[in-house]
């Protein structure tokens, strides 16, 4: 899927780190999902990852 | 809703030894679960499992997700049975039922159509728990059987994953208002099930960043005292 439809959709997730954090806690609380899953592309990293996973832990 | 213990799971791809280093990349900086998806030109979804497993000894190790139409059940079960021998009882199953059609002709296959693709997962989701949940299963898996994940977003896979699955994984590609709604009905076909069966949820695009500077101090992450802090 080409990056500007996948804007606006809520397997995309975009900004600021703790900004993603929130945007998956929310997930978690209202409709109980518990395991996240993402997929490894060019336009993450591993750091980025790392940050994400403390954030939410 | 669920009590299931938060945990997090990365999808990679690459040669085995970038697997095997993208696994033990996982495991450090703090993922549950590595998995590799299954296509055609990608790494071989369940052999490759293997080295990434002995690579990151904590982790958990799966697919998202097996297409159930390449595959047929008593001879998949053999093999995920091998493979959670092999890696200590660490595998998750997944199931799904394909929608690459140039993947199932490339490999001289035949293309069901959806509701087809979707009795095959049924099929295989059943057999497969049936046939590792048997003692008497050579090779005989560690778990008996494997939690078995079933992932779609449609009202068939969503049905069959509420009676079928251990982990259903939602794969909306629509607004976060499509995702509630598809999470609505899983719970509805689900019923008295709905609480024991995990929800998963794939980020199929991460563009998400380190800020450079802390938003709520301005100070650069390394100097911010902040706890809240997004780039602590």
């Amino acid at each position: 899927m080409p990056d500007d439809e996948l804007r606006g959709k809520v397997t995309y997730l975009p900004g600021p780190v703790e900004e993603a954090a929130d945007r998956i806690r929310s997930l978690h609380e209202t409709l109980g999902i518990t395991y996240f899953t993402f997929i490894m592309s060019p336009s993450v990293t591993f750091e980025t990852l790392e940050r994400l996973l403390a954030a939410l832990r | 809703m669920t009590s299931h213990p938060l945990r997090f799971g990365l999808v990679v791809a690459g040669s085995i030894s970038q697997l095997e280093e993208s696994a033990r990349r996982a495991e450090q900086i703090g993922f549950d679960v590595v998995l590799l998806p299954d296509h055609l030109g990608m790494p071989a979804p369940l052999l490759s499992l293997l080295p990434m497993a002995e690579a990151a000894p904590s982790l958990r190790v799966g697919n998202m997700v097996l297409d159930a139409p390449f595959y047929r059940p008593a001879l998949l079960a053999r093999d995920l049975a091998a493979v959670d021998a092999a890696t200590g009882g660490r595998l998750e199953i997944g199931l799904g039922a394909g929608h690459a059609e140039e993947e199932f002709r490339a490999a001289g296959l035949p293309f069901p159509s959806a509701g087809a693709r979707v009795d095959l997962v049924v099929e295989h989701a059943v057999e497969i728990r049936r046939l590792l949940s048997d003692p008497g299963h050579s090779p005989a898996p560690v778990q008996t059987p494997p939690p078995i994940m079933i992932a779609g977003m449609g009202d068939r896979m969503l049905t069959a994953a509420a009676r079928h699955a251990d982990i259903v994984a939602f794969l909306s590609f629509g607004t976060r208002e499509h995702l509630v709604e598809r999470v609505g009905f899983f719970t509805d076909a689900a019923g008295d099930r709905a609480a024991e069966v995990e929800r998963a949820f794939t980020f199929m695009q991460v563009a998400s960043t380190i800020p450079t500077t802390c938003p709520s101090c301005a100070a650069p992450p390394p100097a911010c005292p902040t706890t809240s802090c997004a780039g602590r």
